[in-house]
């Protein structure tokens, strides 16, 4: 320890052990009843408890905006029509959607974190073989009936929030 | 919860205590009320503030009989008993009660009222934004957890400041450890 | 204007008994959260804001529209479903707007129901109610006392009002009796119950239709 955190500590034990000798040990010591209101109130000092209080705190805001960040900019499924209909799901959670087209109806499935095309109204079926996608950029699509499946997320994200990928 | 042991009886010092602070814990929820809030259904933690004092002040039963006090009367002043408004403030009130009561314990002089009120606000707005992921927000609570918890830090250490800076100079307060010695 | 509203407030504490009011409220609030469609859900909002202005609350149509918006649009933070419209950076999708109204909706409707089901003069029974009706008489003496405050001597000027009002203590505390006799309206009472039970209606239909 270098001679000015050494001063450091002795004033704080000190300040901390000055408080602990007002009677009761916790704190500055409440004026005597009657004297008056004093103006000029005893030195405080923060406590190493108070500045570990502090920092945890601290580090709490700072896990839950990276938490939030993260949560920004989750995995997506998006879905488009050839009419500029889209909709959005998270990846994650237990869905079939229908999504209409020129040919009939196609189902999209999404399970298990991944994604495929159950179902669709085209005659060769090569969207249903594709197979189920998980990762941003992946797309799987039926041509004929016009239903575009991609998964987004991460610096892959269209919507405008900033999210930054580590 | 509120057994005959926790409230002191009206008559007595500390029963006087407890029906002041928690006149103080109305008066301050109302003062809340009217700061216009981005958000208005997170409360501040200003209401907070003679549960702060009353660690000190009041042994654990009365101290827990002043937080559920502090919920239930402005619950019925305000009317929001019934409401998701009134359990955000139980649990946040609670848990605030419950960690900085718990702080005072395990630290004992080594912590000052702020530590014990930054925490106590901090976790107040953590539970608080964890239920409200429940009831009204959602998966977008994780979004929006940063902020309330930003401000949890922020009015826990002005409090914790105001705290110190109050209970060392004042009359009433030196009164009021007279009484809570019984 | 405030004039009026202490008038209906003061019909309603004759009309209603404040123990049959807090149950009704209740009755609804329980309806309200087994009522799954939003039709239903919106119907208790408008009709408890109406019954709270009826019984003299203050209803801040406002900051109620403030406080659902703002529901709606964090909801809205995490897009899903059809999307229906860009807002700039904000996508409206379906499922997330349906789930913020919802949300949004049994959040201030739950208020409401509270508003007015809940009476000041409701006796709290054992040693917690006199503590709090103890602590509401010190409140309201605080609010009366008009906190002559400055801003140098704030600290000072501040004890000096909690040590007065904390002498005073409960010298007021035989002085007030109970306030004015609450009415056992019988009538009052058939209103409540005609009501909770037009809360659980859509719901009782929908689960034996």
């Amino acid at each position: 320890m270098t001679t000015a955190t050494a001063n450091a500590a002795t004033r704080a034990a000190a300040a901390v052990g000055a408080a602990a000798e007002n009677g009761d040990g916790r704190g500055p010591a409440p004026a005597e009843p009657g004297s008056g209101y004093r103006d000029k109130p005893r030195r405080f000092r923060l406590t190493l408890v108070d500045t570990a209080a502090i920092l945890a705190a601290v580090s709490a805001v700072f896990l839950s905006s990276l938490g939030a960040v993260d949560a920004a900019g989750e995995p997506r499924v998006v879905i488009s029509d050839g009419q500029g209909g889209e909709w959005i799901y998270p990846l994650d959670g237990d869905r079939e959607i229908q999504v209409p087209g020129p040919l009939g109806s196609t189902t999209v499935h999404i399970h298990d974190g991944s994604v495929a095309i159950e179902t669709s109204p085209c005659p060769n079926q090569t969207c249903v073989a594709a197979g189920s996608i998980e990762r941003p950029g992946q797309w799987v699509a039926c041509l004929p009936n016009q239903v575009f499946v991609r998964v987004e997320g991460g610096s892959d994200d269209e919507s405008g929030v900033d999210t930054g990928t580590w | 919860m509120t057994n005959r042991a926790s409230i002191p009886a009206p008559g007595e010092p500390r029963g006087r205590l407890l029906a002041f602070l928690s006149a103080l814990c109305f008066f301050l929820s109302a003062v809340e009320y009217m700061i216009p809030k981005p958000l208005p259904f997170m409360r501040l933690g200003i209401a907070n503030l003679p549960l702060l004092l009353a660690v000190d002040l009041l042994p654990f039963g009365p101290f827990l009989a002043l937080a559920a006090i502090k919920v239930l009367g402005m619950s019925l002043v305000t009317g929001s008993l019934f409401s998701y408004v009134a359990l955000f403030s139980l649990a946040g009130t609670l848990s605030a009660a419950l960690v900085m009561y718990g702080t005072r314990a395990l630290f004992r002089s080594r912590v000052t009222s702020v530590g014990i009120s930054v925490l106590g606000a901090v976790s107040s707005n953590a539970v608080q934004v964890l239920l409200a992921s429940f009831v009204v927000f959602g998966r977008a609570a994780r979004i929006i957890a940063p902020v309330f918890l930003a401000m949890g830090l922020a009015t826990g250490l002005a409090l914790g400041f105001f705290a110190e800076r109050f209970s060392a100079s004042s009359r009433w307060y030196a009164r009021a450890r007279e009484d809570a010695r019984g | 204007m405030p004039v009026d509203r202490l008038a209906r407030a003061e019909r309603a504490r004759r009309v209603f008994d404040p123990y049959a009011l807090a149950a009704a409220g209740l009755a609804v609030a329980a309806a309200l959260l087994f009522q799954p469609r939003l039709g239903p859900r919106a119907a208790i909002l408008f009709g408890a804001m109406a019954f709270s202005w009826g019984v003299g609350r203050k209803v801040p149509v406002l900051g109620t529209a403030l406080v659902i918006l703002g529901i709606v649009g964090a909801n809205l933070l995490v897009p899903v479903g059809k999307v229906l419209s860009v807002w700039g950076p904000i996508r409206v999708t379906e499922i997330a707007l349906l789930e913020g109204v919802e949300r949004a909706v049994t959040f201030e409707a739950l208020i409401y129901v509270s508003k007015a089901a809940i009476r000041s003069d409701l006796r709290i029974p054992g040693r917690a109610g006199g503590t709090i009706a103890s602590a509401l008489r010190s409140y309201e003496r605080i609010l009366e006392s008009r906190i002559k405050l400055r801003r140098a001597s704030f600290l000072k000027d501040l004890d000096a009002v909690l040590l007065a009002i904390y002498d005073e203590g409960d010298l007021a505390e035989t002085a007030r009796a109970a306030s004015a006799p609450a009415g056992r309206g019988k009538a009052g009472t058939a209103l409540l119950v005609l009501a909770s039970a037009a809360a659980w209606l859509p719901y009782l239909i929908a689960a034996l239709g």
